[in-house]
């Protein structure tokens, strides 16, 4: 039901934009990266921020709308699920003339690769416990939200990848899904100081604890686009 | 400043000037059973235990050798601020040697306790210890009322073997307001021949751990923040509001969010017999070992009762102390949570354990890992 509802949420969005002229300023922020392929992706220096989503929201684009205190300017958007984030999407790109899109687990990676720290030997090694293997070794960096830019920035100049707001991919957690559709994937790849995988649904990753391991402290979204 | 309750809120209140009481520590004199037989003070060993920051216990023996003895400890009260979630969630604490929960004091049957409680000068408001393992003056509570830069020495004696909360219990509102501030923890009295189960077989430990659950009920502002406060006490009026409904912002081992998990989780090894002593000064708590089991569980937390046995999850309830002692038998990570698993993953009350040894694949094991489904 929900993901209909996302449909018919683009197809009012496309009418209500269609003949306005291109809105530039939400590409403002994106530099050219080079690949490992060599190509050229444009990525967004900063993750999509709380007065972007306010602007969607205003546009009627965007229909959560969190009651939470904004201080910072910019400050990262958080809370959101899958379904808000391609409502972001679909807006902005109907705003922009399209091509915005999340980056897949690969290209975030590549992003992050010189924030990679190597990955300490495994709590346990025998294979019967691989499921407790990474136990207490993934870095999770807490403290509440901070402005955009905050923490460290790439080579590339790209920044916050490390930062306490975690980032939905487009690759699906599940095997057999291509990750660009809405549909049926249960839960997408989030990357930051870790790699986790996130419910649809989810907004705001457990606060207290799991059964074992580390969960995002908070979630939100970054766009690239190929041209 | 008046809260929703009509609580007028001033330093007054705070310090409760007015209904100090000084403290008197006099020989016991009269006497008519063995458990309140009078002992010569004076010539009794004495013996000072260093307290030690939960989850820990201080050293202890299991059996005791000798005969009773005052075991001299000493507290001090520190108003702090302290961080009680990943978000960075604040609360100013009130807490005995600067931690949530406050330290355990371990003991046996017949031995005497004695407290030197202090205050620092620099906090803002009265306090006091109420012991439920002690008997008389509301736990010592009318004792040992002292203000910001005071002394008291406190004496009881040890005379009902089990585990037992003490906590801060300055009169009025103030009682549930210190201890949703932190200011609880948990004396241990050992049987002097030790634990046993049913049928009088010792049962000894590898290791023991201090598990305080805390309920906090931290004030919002009119967008659901948290509020932060400049000052120990600031918070009085809004936090009376929170409390009266019941509903904790966080359920936390501890002192906070995370403080049993990852780098602090708790360590074992297969064969180890561990015991898990819960405390829960002020609500109902439903510890549960996920993975594992209370192999004997002194529920109610008193050593005088046989244990029961091969327990799944076990109840302790507001202003108890309960035990629960399990031999590990396959490695990996366990959580200790409270099994209202609400509290435990989205408010807080998750701990770990992590265990060392072998696999064994007669007690589990995969046989087929995840697919497709086969026709």
């Amino acid at each position: 039901m929900l993901r209909s509802a996302v449909a018919i949420a683009v197809g009012a969005l496309v009418l209500t934009w269609a003949g306005l002229p291109r809105d530039v300023s939400l590409r403002e922020r994106m530099v050219p990266v080079r690949m490992a392929d060599g190509h050229i992706l444009l990525v967004s220096s900063i993750e999509v921020t709380a007065a972007d989503w306010a602007r969607c929201a205003k546009d009627k684009g965007c229909a959560h709308r969190p009651k939470a205190a904004l201080t910072l300017q910019p400050q990262p958007m958080t809370g959101v699920n899958w379904f808000d984030v391609n409502e972001y999407l679909n807006w902005a790109n109907a705003r922009s003339g399209g091509g915005l899109r999340l980056p897949t687990k690969e290209e975030w990676r590549w992003l992050n690769r010189s924030l990679e720290k190597p990955k300490p030997p495994p709590l346990f090694t025998d294979p019967r416990l691989a499921w407790a293997a990474e136990y207490g070794q993934e870095n999770s960096p807490g403290g509440p939200a901070r402005s955009s830019g905050a923490f460290s920035t790439t080579p590339d100049g790209i920044s916050d990848l490390d930062g306490n707001v975690w980032e939905w991919t487009m690759t699906c957690a599940a095997k057999g899904y291509d990750g660009k559709q809405l549909r049926d994937c249960p839960a997408f790849v989030v990357e930051g100081a870790h790699e986790a995988e996130i419910p649809v649904f989810l907004r705001n990753p457990a606060a207290g604890g799991c059964a074992t391991g580390t969960p995002p402290t908070y979630l939100g979204f970054r766009l690239v686009s190929d041209d | 400043m008046k809260n929703g309750n009509g609580f007028q809120f001033s330093r007054r209140n705070l310090l409760g000037v007015g209904v100090i009481t000084a403290a008197a520590a006099t020989l016991v004199t009269t006497a008519a059973k063995a458990d309140d037989a009078p002992a010569d003070i004076s010539k009794l060993p004495r013996v000072k235990q260093v307290l030690v920051a939960p989850p820990m216990l201080p050293e202890h023996e299991q059996v005791v050798t000798g005969g009773p003895k005052i075991i001299e400890v000493t507290m001090t009260i520190e108003e702090k601020k302290i961080v009680i979630d990943k978000e960075g969630t604040e609360i100013w604490a009130f807490t005995y040697n600067g931690t949530v929960p406050g330290p355990m004091i371990v003991a046996h049957e017949g031995d005497y306790v004695e407290l030197t409680l202090k205050s620092l000068a620099t906090n803002a408001l009265e306090h006091n210890i109420d012991f439920h393992a002690s008997t008389g003056a509301l736990g010592g509570g009318a004792l040992t009322k002292i203000l910001p830069g005071q002394e008291v020495v406190l004496r009881w004696k040890a005379i009902k073997p089990g585990v037992f909360v003490y906590h801060c219990a300055p009169g009025d509102v103030m009682i549930p307001y210190h201890v949703v501030h932190g200011m609880n923890g948990a004396v241990m009295v050992l049987p002097r021949d030790g634990l046993k189960d049913a049928k009088g077989n010792a049962l000894k430990y590898d290791a023991a751990y201090f598990i305080g659950e805390q309920d906090f009920y931290i004030p919002r502002d009119e967008k659901g923040t948290f509020k932060k406060y400049a000052s120990a006490g600031e918070d009085l009026p809004e936090s009376l509001d929170v409390m009266r409904g019941l509903i904790p912002s966080h359920v936390v081992f501890n002192g906070a969010v995370g403080a049993l998990t990852g780098d602090k989780a708790l360590k074992a090894k297969v064969g180890d017999n561990i015991l898990f002593i819960h405390a829960q000064a002020n609500r109902d708590s439903r510890p549960h070992l996920i993975g594992g089991h209370g192999d004997y569980v002194w529920e109610t937390g008193k050593f005088a009762n046989p244990p029961e046995v091969g327990l799944e999850t076990w109840f302790i309830r507001g202003g108890s102390a309960g035990a629960a002692l399990y031999r590990f038998r396959q490695p990996g990570i366990y959580a200790y949570v409270n099994h209202n698993l609400i509290e435990a993953v989205m408010l807080g009350a998750t701990a770990h354990v992590k265990v060392d040894g072998q696999w064994n694949d007669d007690l589990m094991m995969q046989v087929a890992k995840p697919g497709p489904i086969k026709a």
